[in-house]
């Protein structure tokens, strides 16, 4: 620390009232002596009195109103709510936390199974019902031929190259041994364009 | 009993403990016995001082009475957790301070922040040749305008710890409690935030 730096930070407790009566003295004997000293202490007095001397901001004549509205709010919640160990849970916080998850659950797989579009046909995992083969890493620009497997659906195959026919025909149930019975050579394959 | 309080003059006020007023920690006690009245005093007590101190730290007053409304329905929640080792000041400044600095992440993220915020509410804030005239400023003060927007021109840490000092006139103790770093880091952040204020306006203060 250089000695101009140890003098700001003496300067500081000064202007704070934390020196002892000793030092007091010394720092006052040098702002005589020195007016870049003393210029510099005027001014971070100066910056401190302005601080000190802010006008002070009121609440708006609304304040309290708001805030007894807000802890009766509170207070009836709290009546209304449900235990949950310390956490007291609002009834309705619960009920729509669950209409939020079942629409999730609901929705997610039937988007997924319905909404086959370029890039959102899902990789081929364990859990993923649909198997694509033969998938390969593509520029934007390129097409790519992916042949896909739907082991329980039986989908027409069209007379046209990438085409998805939107009619799935689904196996008569009166007929269901049988199309389980089909051989993988016998069941149809849908071709898929991307 | 007829209980005569002063009227709060936005800075923090010492709490004295003689037979007629009682402190803080007294009515946060009452309060945790159920006492609501109890409640209403310390609203009293704190509201214009918190909302100056977190005024003065976000920079719009609309924010700062949400921020001082959520600081006493937590004091309300939570009036069992406080414990009568800290003052209660301390507490109460630790949970506004904590929900101003969530307001500034938060609105950082949303990068709402526009020079108008800095100014006073209706009025949009003009970055003018004006602020380098000598006769904004008065009698060895400058005007407020300019020192607010440079007090919202620091840097949060250095902000927040040069209004608790020198425009809250807390203790460097409590502020080493309120924001959680030892004393010698608040003085450090202190004098350099009053540095820095001192190298905005020295030209300012020159001219005079």
């Amino acid at each position: 620390m250089t000695n101009w730096e140890k003098f700001e930070h003496e300067i500081f407790d000064y202007v704070d009232g934390l020196l002892s009566p000793e030092a007091k003295r010394e720092i006052e004997r040098r702002l005589e002596q020195q007016p870049e000293a003393q210029e510099f202490y005027t001014q971070i007095r100066t910056v401190k009195n302005t601080l000190r001397c802010l006008p002070a901001i009121k609440t708006s004549s609304n304040f309290d109103t708001v805030l007894r509205t807000r802890i009766q709010m509170e207070k009836s919640w709290s009546r209304r709510g449900l235990w949950t160990g310390n956490v007291r849970v609002p009834a309705f916080a619960i009920v729509g936390g669950a209409a939020a998850v079942m629409a999730i659950l609901l929705w997610g797989p039937f988007n997924t199974r319905n909404n086959i579009t370029a890039g959102s046909l899902p990789l081929s995992t364990n859990e993923s019902p649909y198997q694509v083969e033969n998938t390969q890493q593509l520029a934007p620009t390129q097409s790519l031929t992916q042949t896909v497997k739907y082991p329980m659906d039986v989908v027409p195959v069209s007379g046209r190259r990438g085409a998805i026919d939107s009619r799935v025909q689904r196996p008569n149930l009166s007929n269901r041994t049988d199309s389980l019975r089909a051989t993988s050579a016998e069941r149809s394959i849908m071709t898929v364009e991307f | 009993m007829v209980e005569d309080f002063e009227k709060t003059s936005g800075k923090s006020q010492p709490t004295r403990s003689n037979d007629k007023r009682p402190s803080d920690e007294d009515l946060i006690e009452r309060f945790q016995n159920g006492d609501l009245y109890a409640f209403d005093l310390i609203v009293k007590r704190y509201k214009e001082q918190l909302l100056n101190f977190v005024y003065r730290f976000v920079g719009n007053q609309e924010e700062a009475e949400d921020i001082i409304q959520e600081t006493f329905l937590r004091v309300y929640r939570k009036r069992k957790a406080y414990k009568r080792i800290a003052k209660f000041s301390t507490w109460i400044y630790t949970i506004a301070g904590n929900l101003s600095r969530t307001e500034l992440r938060r609105r950082k993220r949303r990068k709402l922040f526009s020079v108008s915020e800095m100014g006073f509410e209706d009025r949009d804030y003009e970055i003018s040749d004006d602020v380098y005239n000598p006769e904004t400023q008065v009698d060895g003060v400058i005007q407020e305008e300019i020192i607010h927007r440079e007090i919202n021109n620091l840097s949060p840490k250095f902000r927040e710890v040069i209004i608790l000092r020198d425009v809250q006139e807390l203790s460097y103790e409590e502020i080493s409690k309120i924001i959680k770093v030892p004393i010698g880091t608040v003085k450090s952040r202190v004098n350099r935030g009053r540095l820095k204020l001192q190298s905005q306006l020295k030209d300012l203060m020159k001219k005079k």
